[in-house]
């Protein structure tokens, strides 16, 4: 249905400004109030089509955790640690529990291990779902979006029946071991849901998407020496050539008993990055298998009960822990100095360094249409950047 | 081509992966961290919920004077605001009367009503 436009409208059409100057040289703005860069922007000076500096915007999702857990006891900064990053607050429990154990040496109980293994690696699973909608939506493949968080809501189904909640699960793995066992028949049902993401990853490999393939091959190539030379960790490092896993090369928990491969790519392009991931869901589901076989029986935490925050207390020292997380590498350096809260946290994600250094590197010289591809391949996340 | 038709096929005969709300919901586990519930006849006062919470929502108070005869000690107040329903008052309660459940309904245009008072049981 059609309808004349009246005079007032037809003034104000004519009234309104060209967008693009005559002048090919111009400033551009991606985020940090858009839709496909999160809470985060970069500035981009732009000749024609072509960028030509990049300058990361940091900031906008800063809520100073360093210094609230110098306020709080272990147990409340497990709490805090889920919100480090939101996509997988798993995985950050466990950096932060394990700094606390290695400053209390605490012997964790293995059936406590095994959980908390099982919990990060599905943490992994969803966080790499997240990543290929996010990647999906980027590059105009919005099927691939949808089906990626639908599939994704089946994690959180097991999220909320272990931990009771779907997306933050408040300390889940908290220092000595994990809040709670996992209840009947949890089990079955994460088997059932592996099946289900087995088959959501053979529909993405089957449908061999040619706007996806055209849009990242060749795109955001990252050189090996680049890549070491500006911090990069995680997949984005094994996209270019350097086999490294923190799980392997630093085993922490019962990843020494695990047999699982770490996938490595030459290319160092936008389309290796998402091969690498795709590979590491299938190493996450071969992990999980493997748990669900072998998981003992026996306690899930050391000391059973809470401790009081009045009498906690940390024993002297510092520590400074790393993790393989769905990212990159996580870190944390937590000194006490023998009271109930710790003298200093630092929290090291693997974000600052790809979201920054790396995200400029790759920019420049780039075409705009190219910029979601790259900033998505990245599977980049502001709240863990800005903690 | 022919693998996009046999899934297109295979999707336009399949169950949607989403429900009819409020007419149909996923069903909620019961170890969910939702709304708390208090059994007053059965807490002791100790005030350790008040002592955990992370984010400083719960706070002991005293009873309105008509319960304090019953009711003389502190009990906790809490403020649903301020939570962050991480549960860790219902893991730390020594008698189990603090517990979480699985009413996720909280919404409301009252801002008074996300504080939670301690009150007796039965009818005021």
């Amino acid at each position: 249905m059609t309808r004349q436009m009246n005079e007032k409208e037809l003034i104000t059409i004519e009234h309104i400004e060209p967008i693009v100057s005559e002048d090919t040289d111009y400033n551009f703005y991606f985020g940090p109030a858009h839709s496909g860069s999160g809470n985060f922007g970069v500035k981009l000076r732009i000749d024609g089509e072509k960028v030509t500096s990049a300058r990361a915007d940091p900031g906008y999702l800063h809520r100073g955790f360093e210094k609230l857990m110098e306020y709080r006891v272990p147990m409340q900064n497990a709490v805090l640690s889920d919100r480090v990053c939101i996509f997988e607050a798993l995985n950050w429990n466990l950096v932060h529990a394990e700094a606390v154990d290695e400053l209390t040496g605490v012997e964790i109980p293995q059936r406590a291990r095994y959980i908390r293994v099982l919990m990060a690696e599905l943490s992994r699973l969803q966080s790499h779902l997240i990543w290929y909608g996010a990647l999906s939506l980027g590059l105009g493949f919005d099927t691939g979006f949808k089906m990626a968080f639908g599939y994704r809501d089946y994690i959180l189904d097991i999220f909320e029946l272990i931990t009771g909640g779907r997306v933050y699960p408040a300390g889940y793995i908290c220092p000595g071991g994990v809040r709670r066992d996992l209840p009947d028949g949890s089990e079955n049902k994460i088997k059932r849901v592996l099946d289900q993401t087995e088959e959501m990853m053979q529909k993405m490999k089957d449908f061999d998407n040619i706007v996806f393939s055209r849009r990242t091959k060749g795109v955001g190539t990252l050189r090996t020496e680049d890549a070491i030379r500006l911090g990069a960790t995680g997949p984005v490092l094994r996209a270019c050539g350097v086999e490294t896993d923190v799980r392997k090369d630093d085993p922490y928990e019962i990843y020494d008993e695990l047999d699982f491969d770490i996938p490595v790519r030459e290319e160092g392009d936008a389309y290796a990055r998402c091969l690498i991931r795709e590979r590491e869901m299938e190493e996450s589901i071969k992990i999980i298998k493997q748990v669900l076989d072998r998981i003992p029986q026996g306690n899930i935490r050391e000391p059973a009960k809470i401790t009081p925050p009045s009498r906690v207390k940390i024993p002297e020292g510092e520590v400074y822990v790393r993790n393989e997380l769905a990212r990159g590498e996580g870190c944390a350096y937590m000194r006490s100095v023998g009271e109930k809260e710790p003298y200093r946290v630092k929290i090291r994600g693997p974000d600052f360094l790809h979201m920054i250094p790396v995200l400029e590197h790759l920019l420049k010289g780039s075409q705009i249409a190219d910029i979601p591809a790259i900033y998505w391949s990245l599977n980049i996340c502001p709240a863990d950047m800005d903690r | 081509m022919l693998k996009t038709i046999e899934v297109l096929f295979e999707t336009l005969f399949s169950k949607p992966m989403t429900v009819k709300f409020p007419y149909e919901a996923i069903e909620i586990p019961k170890d969910y961290r939702g709304e708390h519930e208090l059994d007053i006849d059965k807490c002791v006062g100790c005030g350790l919920c008040a002592e955990i919470c992370p984010n400083r929502a719960v706070e002991m108070v005293e009873l309105p004077e008509e319960h304090k005869e019953k009711y003389p000690k502190t009990y906790p107040r809490l403020d649903l605001g301020k939570c962050c329903f991480c549960g860790l008052c219902q893991d730390i309660c020594p008698r189990k009367c603090l517990k979480l459940t699985k009413n996720v309904f909280l919404a409301t245009p009252d801002p008074s009503a996300v504080i939670k008072n301690p009150m007796p049981k039965g009818p005021q």
